[in-house]
């Protein structure tokens, strides 16, 4: 090994001090990013931008772990001249994603459907006790005979645009038609550097529009060339081809209500001011008003956030203009397209619907189009949780119609015959009452955890305590799970309950996706429909919480994931929950997005509370502010912050303590929206892999503990319940 | 369907009071290392060291060395202070000087294209400054200090001398390897150093490479390895080294592959000891420990040599050292017996998790113009506290079946004594967790030490590590002049000596007859020291086997429930937490099954440490 020369030395030191200088470390990545200093693996080819640019191809994160001619998770084996596919043992991480599927056969006598697509495919909630596949194939055996028909199943949960190797080379299996029903995580993916280039041109010139287009613009070229692709190569060997097109639970899905990333001049301040109006229009019943000032509120964000357009929804469904609604309810489910910083979940954007119905037309397939077949069903009624479990995830109806529909094109395909989708509609086919129930509370808990109401958490609750009674014993043992959270699950006693249950769809779902969470309107819907059903839950709830998390045995840390998680603030919660992980945000601290910011503490009535509270304004700010801290909706203190962190001490007296849960309400000055200064570090923060910081802040808190405070108040207060606390949409 | 919050601002209600929280100590720092391995964070209140931990305990990804966030926190929490409160953050190593030595290596010809890259990626790394300031929201007033510095910091200013020769040697960490200087009142001064890429570090490293071993974490074993073998090889591998005037050596880079390759040694190392390396996880050959007895007495010799030329340029009686290659404890026990210091002092945290603490001591200094700390460092139980509210909560949440002896301390330690004599191990999780690389009674394995079997039963089934690897004895420091021969107290397991004892103790007792012992009294460790008294009482020996309560290849424990988990993988016996006690019988089943499986989560890739080289970059 040579040793360099000690002459360079001081030469190095000199270029370390030189790089080590404001702004050049920034310089140097970007120099390197840019491919003028050699360049690494992720710089940028500016020729290939050119071409990019100029062509039709696209770049896309491929998840799973599959091989390089394999199909999905299986296999070629080949035995006596023929083809089976048999499972890989090294993807077995991956076989829960799927049917649980381990060998298929090489094709027979019977006719071979291939069923393919994502996790409404796989009948998220419901698989492996029912899904659309098992739907399909007793549709199909009544028309084409026992043993006639096969439908393989190859839906896989979290496919996204890799449904294209998936479906192209899924062709092997030799099927005589093939559906897929994908579209539903179609999104935007991390940009490249070369999307950055374009990023900073759009935000320089269009502002957060110009972001917003370019991720359409993504969306369109993407979910174009895969559909396309697809077509072609089911066209080319003559198989005919059947795609689902996904709908969205647009009556009953609601996407976390933001503020407006950064706007041009004032534009954030006019914004919050005519939010705040529309608020009081609508509260006062006058949703005239309210949309005048929504329509002004969307044209000033460009309908980059849902805020506006959900107003604008109610507003329309006040004057019973259910068309009008479903406009803007569709407008508001795209509006959050370029954001993964908001809590993402699957959905159909208009763009790649729209794309499914063009391809079909060159692409000579056949499509199943759930918007419009629902709107059918429903007799123009919005689609709601009737047909959803969730944002995208059908119910056994939901499942009943598409599978109807698509049996009816099969028909078409394959037998050249007609039959309505009505006609072959059967609400005979369905899951046992059991696994209905189960499935029911499941999407209790995975909507609850999504931020979605009080209302139709309850009614997924509601709906598994009506099907079956193993439920109550099942929800008495998941309040236990999340509120007893010292252990980790697999340890809790709660857990070896549910285990005892012995049901395959709740082992699938809760314990792989379970997340320990204070609950508050998830543990509440459940106590209330099983007092409903006569099982006192609300007294256990009560008692257990205090148990775990009362302040008699030690401070609740308000910011901690498990109490922030029970604000209903998303955007907060997420910096908190995903510290540099999944967005890489950079602060370990909390940040308001919004002009208040909510806490929750488990108190005991009449027992004084000490909080305290280590704050400040974001920069730039005005010098000082004012905030003002309520506890259960009452007034306790103004307190003047700077941007220079403060720590303060604020003893809140028995009076304003409830039993159970209460609610601690900062609310933070209006901030000087700087909005050139913050939109000019977007393009660097992307270049650094970070989360770009796109929505404006209002405040920060470093820490923010309850403890026990002073003796209990002589006077008796008014008791009330947690209950209160809940806002039922 | 939308919120709206409404302000009940008109009704009448008894407001909360309000007051500026007060500040907790008039002067609080923190120190911070973090990048290479092991990093850390550490709270100096008034000049007291009151926190300090590795953010490794928290990640549970060994030698962590992502930014300290979670130890960052801590810090806060254990001061009772917020970030309000932090007048002063000290950082452990100037990126400057780093980043200099960096560039110096990219002029290499031949520097293979990935090792350009990642020096083009250090130019592009954010200034700690940054770092401090975008993770914490903390603007205030940070001060960066030099590698060595901050390691000579966190020995002098917790040794309790007022005036000392100091000895820093570690792999790298700027420029310098290894630094001559001293210490007197509040002032450090440095008069020599020896430059990158001579290094004794790496000497050493490159013959754990060599002998199959992780780089840059197996290097204590082989240290624990020396002893089986006989120094045969030490004059080829003397050839590594050249032993220059002063406080000067050279290391002849021919055997060495750490600037240009992801290796330590080259295949010249190979040709000069005669023999492939060994693989890792293969048997272990006589021919392996001869190299590691040979490398140890060649490391010992130029120690040995450097600490007399320290003493000729700074005639104390006092020696501080630390950087990693401090924590050869053998190596240190020689320069002591042979040297010329009559006082050696070793920071326990001796590795570059120390450097958090010796960034806080200089930060102090350079605030207040004052030494930190008046007295010698006492213990190191500056991690985070088990809460036995915690640990009931959690065993009770569950069906397994624990004894309870909250309130019954007496009780407690006369049921683990009872379980130590029949033989059991004792997992036993007590109080703040230890800083640094060693348990010392705070999250310990326990045994018996007069136990023939025990050393390779808790090596194989307990630790699940090499067999060869010792174990060291906690004794009463009241009683270890007769079992040790050694003539003060060593609170830290920083020093060997030979094993005197009447009592036959072969657990304990490397093949050589020595042992790195651990001193235990009541002000430091009062339910530790309870243990070793009921023991004594009972068997007449005041020992303990103790190790670090960690399985191989995993940080030691911290919370109850790490505790519970390493329980659950290992073949401990009976888990001592806090209060409480359960054995494996009271487990339920499917437990060990499910920690098992819930074992393979993923690990961020940006915190784990590359142990085929040493981590230059």
């Amino acid at each position: 090994m040579q040793r360099p020369p000690e002459a360079l030395k001081p030469f190095a030191d000199r270029m370390a001090r030189t790089a080590a200088a404001d702004d050049a470390a920034q310089l140097v990545h970007l120099l390197r990013i840019s491919g003028l200093m050699g360049g690494d693996a992720n710089s940028l080819d500016v020729q290939s931008l050119s071409e990019e640019e100029a062509s039709d191809h696209v770049h896309y994160p491929r998840t799973g772990s599959w091989h390089e001619g394999d199909i999905g998770i299986w296999e070629r084996r080949t035995e006596g001249g023929k083809s089976a596919f048999v499972r890989r043992l090294d993807t077995l991480d991956e076989w829960k994603l799927w049917s649980n599927l381990g060998r298929i056969e090489p094709k027979g006598k019977k006719r071979r459907v291939l069923f393919m697509g994502e996790s409404v495919a796989r009948g998220y909630l419901y698989d492996p006790d029912f899904n659309p596949a098992m739907a399909l194939q007793m549709i199909l055996d009544l028309q084409f005979g026992e043993d006639q028909i096969e439908v393989i199943d190859l839906a896989r949960t979290n496919l996204c645009y890799e449904i294209r190797e998936l479906a192209i080379a899924a062709r092997e299996f030799e099927p005589d038609i093939a559906v897929i029903f994908a579209g539903n995580n179609w999104c935007t993916s991390a940009p490249t550097f070369a999307d950055v280039v374009r990023i900073d041109k759009a935000l320089a010139n269009e502002g957060m529009a110009g972001v917003k287009r370019i991720s359409e613009e993504y969306l369109t070229k993407t979910g174009t060339r895969v559909a396309r692709d697809i077509a072609s190569a089911y066209k080319e060997q003559g198989i005919p081809l059947v795609w689902i097109i996904p709908e969205f639970n647009l009556g009953d899905w609601r996407d976390p209500i933001t503020n407006a990333p950064y706007l041009p001049g004032d534009q954030n301040v006019e914004w919050l001011n005519l939010y705040e109006q529309a608020q009081a229009a609508l509260s006062n019943g006058d949703p005239k008003t309210a949309e005048r000032l929504a329509l002004r509120m969307v044209e000033l964000d460009h309908g980059t956030v849902v805020t506006g357009f959900y107003i604008l929804a109610e507003c329309r469904q006040l004057a019973h203009d259910l068309e009008g609604a479903r406009k803007y309810l569709e407008l508001a489910r795209d509006a959050t397209s370029w954001d993964s910083s908001m809590v993402y979940v699957p959905k159909p954007h208009s763009i790649t619907q729209e794309i499914l119905r063009r391809e079909s037309q060159d692409g000579g397939y056949q499509v199943v189009d759930l918007p419009a077949l629902f709107k059918q069903y429903l007799k123009g009624e919005i689609p709601d949780r009737r047909l959803f479990v969730d944002y995208c995830h059908l119910t056994t109806e939901g499942m009943q119609i598409a599978m109807g529909a698509t049996a009816s094109c099969i028909l078409r395909a394959l037998k050249n015959v007609e039959v309505p989708w009505y006609a072959l509609v059967n609400d005979q086919i369905v899951p046992s009452a059991r696994t209905e129930a189960e499935a029911s509370f499941l999407a209790a808990i995975h909507d609850a955890h999504r931020w979605q109401s009080y209302d139709m958490v309850r009614h997924f609750c509601r709906r598994a305590v009506s099907l079956s009674p193993h439920i109550v014993d099942l929800m008495l043992s998941y309040i236990e799970l999340q509120t007893r959270d010292e252990a980790p699950m697999h340890m809790s006693e709660a857990e070896e309950k549910i285990l005892r249950v012995g049901s395959p769809l709740i082992h699938h779902y809760l314990f792989s996706n379970n997340d320990r969470r204070l609950d508050r309107i998830l543990l509440g819907a459940i106590a209330e429909v099983l007092e409903e059903a006569g099982v006192p839950a609300q007294e256990q709830l009560d008692r257990v919480r205090r148990e775990e998390h009362g302040l008699k045995d030690q401070e609740t840390d308000l910011i901690s994931y498990y109490f922030i998680s029970a604000a209903q603030q998303p955007q907060e919660f997420e910096v908190i929950a995903w510290p540099s992980s999944r967005f890489g945000y950079d602060a370990r601290y909390y940040r308001a997005f919004w002009p208040y910011s909510r806490f929750i503490f488990v108190g005991e009535a009449g027992c004084a509370v000490d909080l305290t509270l280590t704050c400040r304004l974001p920069k730039p700010a005005p010098r000082e502010g004012q905030i003002t801290i309520d506890c259960n909706g009452q007034p306790q203190v103004e307190i003047n912050v700077s941007t220079a962190w403060t720590a303060w001490n604020i003893s809140l007296p028995g009076e304003v303590v409830r039993d159970g849960l209460n609610e601690i309400l900062v609310h933070w000055p209006m901030p000087e929206f700087c909005s050139t200064e913050a939109l000019s570090k977007v393009t660097l923060q992307l270049c650094h892999r970070k989360f770009p910081d796109f929505y404006p802040v209002f405040g920060e808190i470093h820490s923010f503990k309850a403890g026990i405070g002073q003796p209990a108040a002589t006077t008796v207060p008014v008791v009330q319940t947690e209950s209160s606390l809940i806002e039922v949409a | 369907m939308i919120e709206k919050e409404v302000h009940n601002g008109n009704v009448h209600r008894p407001a909360a009071k309000l007051s500026r929280r007060a500040k907790k100590g008039r002067l609080n720092v923190l120190g911070i290392s973090s990048g290479y391995h092991d990093s850390a964070c550490s709270l100096l209140q008034d000049g007291v060291l009151v926190a300090a931990v590795q953010e490794e305990r928290f990640s549970r990804v060994k030698n962590d060395r992502s930014f300290p966030s979670r130890a960052f926190n801590y810090c806060l929490q254990e001061g009772g202070i917020t970030i309000a409160d932090v007048d002063c953050i000290g950082y452990y190593e100037d990126p400057c000087l780093k980043l200099g030595r960096q560039i110096w290596m990219g002029f290499l010809p031949n520097l293979p294209s990935h090792r350009r890259e990642s020096i083009l990626g250090r130019l592009s790394t954010p200034h700690p400054r940054q770092m401090i300031r975008d993770t914490f929201g903390f603007d205030g007033r940070v001060e960066i200090f030099d590698h060595h510095l901050s390691h000579a910091a966190s020995s002098y200013y917790f040794s309790g001398f007022d005036e000392s020769a100091i000895l820093t040697v570690d792999g790298v960490g700027d420029w310098a390897t290894t630094t001559y200087g001293f210490g007197r009142g509040p002032d450090i001064e440095r008069f020599e150093q020896v430059d990158f890429p001579d290094s004794l570090g790496f000497f050493y490293s490159a013959i754990t490479g060599y002998l199959g071993f992780e780089v840059n974490e197996g290097e204590y074993k082989v240290m624990g390895l020396a002893p089986y073998g006989e120094p045969e090889y030490a004059d080829q591998i003397r050839k590594l080294v050249e032993v220059t005037s002063e406080g000067q050596y050279r290391l002849n880079l021919k055997y060495f592959g750490f600037l240009t390759e992801d290796c330590m040694y080259t295949d010249e190392l190979v040709t000069l000891l005669g023999r492939p390396p060994r693989e890792p996880e293969s048997e272990l050959e006589q021919f392996h420990m001869d190299v590691a007895r040979s490398a140890q007495v060649v490391l010992e010799e130029i120690l040995l040599e450097k600490t007399r030329y320290l003493h000729s340029k700074f005639p104390s009686q006092n020696l501080c050292m630390a950087g990693g290659v401090a924590l050869n404890v053998v190596a240190n026990g020689r320069c002591l017996r042979e040297g010329p210091f009559a006082r050696l002092f070793v920071q326990p945290a001796a590795g570059d998790a120390g450097g958090a603490v010796g960034a806080a001591a200089l930060a102090h200094v350079k605030v207040t113009g004052e030494s930190p700390v008046v007295k010698k460092l006492d213990h190191v139980y500056l991690g985070p506290e088990n809460s036995t509210t915690q640990a009931y909560k959690m065993l009770r949440a569950s069906s397994a079946r624990f004894h309870d002896f909250r309130g019954r301390e007496d009780e407690l330690i006369r049921y683990t004594v009872d379980r130590l004599v029949e033989g059991k191990v004792i997992g036993w999780s007590q109080g703040r967790m230890e800083f640094g690389p060693r348990a010392l009674g705070g999250r310990s394995i326990l045994a018996d030490p007069r136990r023939p079997e025990m050393r390779d039963r808790i090596n194989a089934l307990v630790k699940m590590r090499e067999a060869f690897r010792p174990f060291a004895p906690a004794v009463l420091e009241s009683e270890y002049q007769d079992h040790f021969s050694l003539d003060h107290s060593s609170p830290f397991m920083l020093e060997t000596c030979d094993v005197i004892s009447p009592i036959d103790l072969p657990a304990i007792t490397h093949i050589d007859g020595s042992a790195r012992i651990q001193t235990v009294n009541e002000e430091a460790n009062p339910r530790f020291a309870a243990l070793l008294q009921e023991f004594y009482r009972r068997t007449d020996c005041p020992i303990i086997l103790n190790t670090s309560f960690n399985l191989r290849g995993e940080p030691i424990v911290c919370t109850p429930l790490d505790a519970l988990r390493t329980f659950l993988r290992s073949q401990i016996d009976v888990l001592v937490v806090e209060d409480l006690a359960f054995e494996r019988s009271g487990i339920p089943n499917f437990w060990e099954a499910m920690e098992s499986f819930n074992e393979k989560s993923p690990v961020d890739g940006s915190r784990i440490v590359e142990h085929s080289v040493y981590t230059l970059l």
